[in-house]
């Protein structure tokens, strides 16, 4: 199970926040949320925070690239925030750190 | 051994058609950890595989999973048990009509409901960590036997599974090809905690890749262990295979003249 | 003596072994059509290899079948001064035997005995494993589909090859033996009732069952029963799946012609 949470401190950027497992067998609902939150939000700012969603396999990995390449085709900025330790592993095993590098925001909220 | 062990073998026998292949093999394999189970070619090595992944029936002894013995699974725990595992097979076994890509979509495409395009960047993730992103969309048959063998890697791990069997990962790769796949072993069971079974014959990947070795002689474990103890065994024939000596011993000379002089 | 039996009873009981195993393979086929995966885009993958990819060789001995149906019922009826009836020999010849038999044996000797192969090498090559490893059932991923697709595309066929054919007999009969074009048509729609097409339905209905669950279990199976899996088994299922497959066809043409009459 996750549950989605949205909010948008300001016009320009919208916050995403997943709450739960994040699996092969939810990941289509964070896609389907955060791809349906990216073409509202157009160009703008999208940050994704998965402090407390817990990735516990590559199909999320997957999942947060698809949501990736959607930003910026749409020319938007991607944040992702509280990314967990076991994440940042399945990153680098799938070789994506590059990708990923200055999207990944250390934790400062 | 101790039951902390993920899977039991217990007094194994195997038989094909009467000729037994396995003798009383028992050991453990621990739960995320590497198992590599070594032994010359034709020792058995695949048959032990085979039971591990209830694809052969076990007539005599005991497969335990968790403590529940596979020889006694219905249908139902069967296929519960499959989907925890991957196996890559030592000829591959990619499904001939599709290319890369399909093959290693075909799990996930069945057990998940995830988009497609998802799942294709997750085939492409997969078939870069075993090396093979440019080749995509080929078809198995125009790919070389090693490169076949790690789209099989990359198909059996599709669904991250929590077990991991591999058939000789390694045959016919160059050695910088495989210490990259031992590499990646080590990643898998790093990152995803991943218990991984390998069958090897490479005496030099198995020592830098294991957490516990079983060492197979005609059909029976010969050492067990950690690969500092299997190292100080003073078993003779356990030597043998680790100094690399010619089997001298290998052919019963007995039954070879026999074979040759008698003809009816 | 003793060893003549023995031997007799064991093929016997191999037989008796592969006629239990062969219903059991039909009954996890059935059950393949309620199991994951989604049968549609296969189903018509399948379609196209059995159905859309055999309409020529079918369309070429339904139009020569149909012509010689011509030349020879031609000159027997001419015999009793009735060439007028052609239409109606020609049509319910096709219809009610030829048509269902031919298009059975074309099928089984072009996309049966392809399948019987390609199954063979999957098990050969453990990919029916692999499917099983993968917690995906053989039986619905790649058996059923076969069998669905097989059950639709037969008895188009057999409605392709029966106009086909009939067109054929026509060909000869009216435009190069002369036998009046109007008579031809009458003695087509005042002989053929809806049982003789129905008969005709039904035949290629069980020919398309026999066919699939014969080529798919002889593939499904080849090298089991020798416990060793290479290319000669391979080679010999496909064989075995054809032969058993056409003689199967004849002999229950006989069967259901022998009822339905
Ligand atoms: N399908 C089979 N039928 C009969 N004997 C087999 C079959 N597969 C393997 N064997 C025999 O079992 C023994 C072990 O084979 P295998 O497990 O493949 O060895 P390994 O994988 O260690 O090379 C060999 O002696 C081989 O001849
Ligand atoms: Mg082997």
């Amino acid at each position: 199970m996750i549950k989605s949470l949205i909010s948008c401190p300001s016009p320009e950027h919208a916050v995403l926040e997943f709450n739960g497992l994040f699996d092969r067998s939810t990941a289509h609902k964070v896609r389907r949320d955060s791809l349906k939150l990216v073409q509202k939000q157009g160009s703008r700012e999208l940050e994704i925070d998965l402090t407390n969603a817990r990735c516990i396999d590559t199909s999320c990995v997957a999942v947060l690239v698809e949501i990736l390449n959607t930003v910026r085709k749409q020319g938007g900025k991607l944040k992702l925030t509280g990314i967990d330790d076991n994440t940042a592993r399945m990153i680098s095993l799938s070789q994506l750190d590059e990708i990923f590098e200055d999207v990944i925001v250390a934790e400062k909220k | 051994m101790p039951s902390a062990d993920l899977i039991e073998v217990r007094g194994l026998k195997s038989f094909y058609r009467g000729r037994q292949v396995l003798f009383d093999v028992t050991f453990g394999i621990p739960s995320h950890q590497v198992t590599v189970i070594m032994g010359a070619s034709g020792c058995g090595k695949t048959t032990l595989l085979r039971h591990l992944i209830g694809l052969k029936c076990t007539g005599q002894g005991q497969i335990l999973v968790d403590g529940e013995d596979l020889g006694s699974f219905s249908e139902g725990l069967l296929k519960s048990y499959r989907r925890r595992i991957g196996v890559l097979f030592q000829g591959g076994a990619l499904f001939n009509s599709m290319s890369l890509r399909e093959n290693i979509a075909v799990p996930l495409k069945v057990h998940t409901k995830l988009a497609d395009e998802t799942i294709r960047i997750m085939t492409v993730m997969k078939l870069n960590m075993v090396g093979l992103s440019d080749f995509s969309e080929f078809m198995p048959s125009q790919l070389s036997g090693g490169m076949r063998k790690r789209a099989g890697l990359a198909r059996a791990l599709a669904m991250d599974p929590e077990i991991l069997f591999v058939d000789e990962p390694s045959s016919g790769l160059d050695p910088i090809t495989a210490a990259g796949l031992d590499r990646l072993l080590l990643d898998l069971r790093e990152t995803l905690g991943m218990t991984v079974v390998v069958v090897t014959h490479e005496l030099e990947s198995a020592f830098k890749i294991a957490d516990r070795i079983v060492m197979m002689d005609k059909g029976r474990v010969m050492a067990l262990g950690a690969p500092d103890e299997v190292r100080r065994s003073t078993d003779e024939r356990v030597l043998q295979f680790l100094n690399r000596e010619a089997d001298t011993h290998m052919i019963n000379i007995d039954s070879y003249y026999e074979s040759l002089l008698d003809k009816e | 003596m003793v060893q003549l039996i023995r031997s007799l009873g064991a093929y016997g009981m191999r037989e008796i072994l592969s006629v239990g195993r062969m219903g059991i393979f039909f009954l996890y086929t059935m059950r393949g059509m309620f199991v994951a995966p989604g049968k549609f885009w296969p189903v018509v993958k399948h379609i196209e290899f059995i159905g859309t990819k055999s309409i020529f060789v079918i369309g070429f001995t339904a139009a020569f079948s149909g012509m010689v149906l011509g030349l020879q019922g031609y000159y027997t009826l001419s015999k009793f001064a009735s060439e007028g009836l052609l239409g109606s020999a020609v049509a319910l010849t096709l219809i009610r035997e030829l048509g269902p038999v031919l298009t059975a044996l074309m099928v089984s000797g072009r996309a049966g005995s392809a399948i019987t192969a390609e199954i063979g090498i999957m098990r050969i090559e453990e990919q029916i494993d692999a499917l099983d490893c993968m917690a995906i059932d053989p039986y619905a991923y790649m058996i059923t589909p076969r069998f669905i697709a097989c059950l639709i595309a037969l008895p188009l066929l057999t409605a392709f090859c029966d106009v086909v054919g009939i067109f054929g007999g026509y060909a000869i009969g009216v435009d190069l033996l002369g036998v009046s074009a109007g008579a031809f048509w009458d003695g087509v729609y005042s002989s053929v009732v809806w049982k003789d097409v129905y008969m005709g339905i039904i035949k290629s209905a069980v020919f398309s069952v026999l066919i699939i669950w014969i080529c798919t279990y002889k593939g499904f199976y080849s090298g089991v029963d020798e416990g060793s899996f290479g290319p000669e088994q391979v080679s010999r299922a496909t064989t075995d799946a054809v032969v058993i497959s056409s003689i199967s066809i004849l002999v229950s043409d006989y069967i259901i012609t022998s009822i339905m009459l």
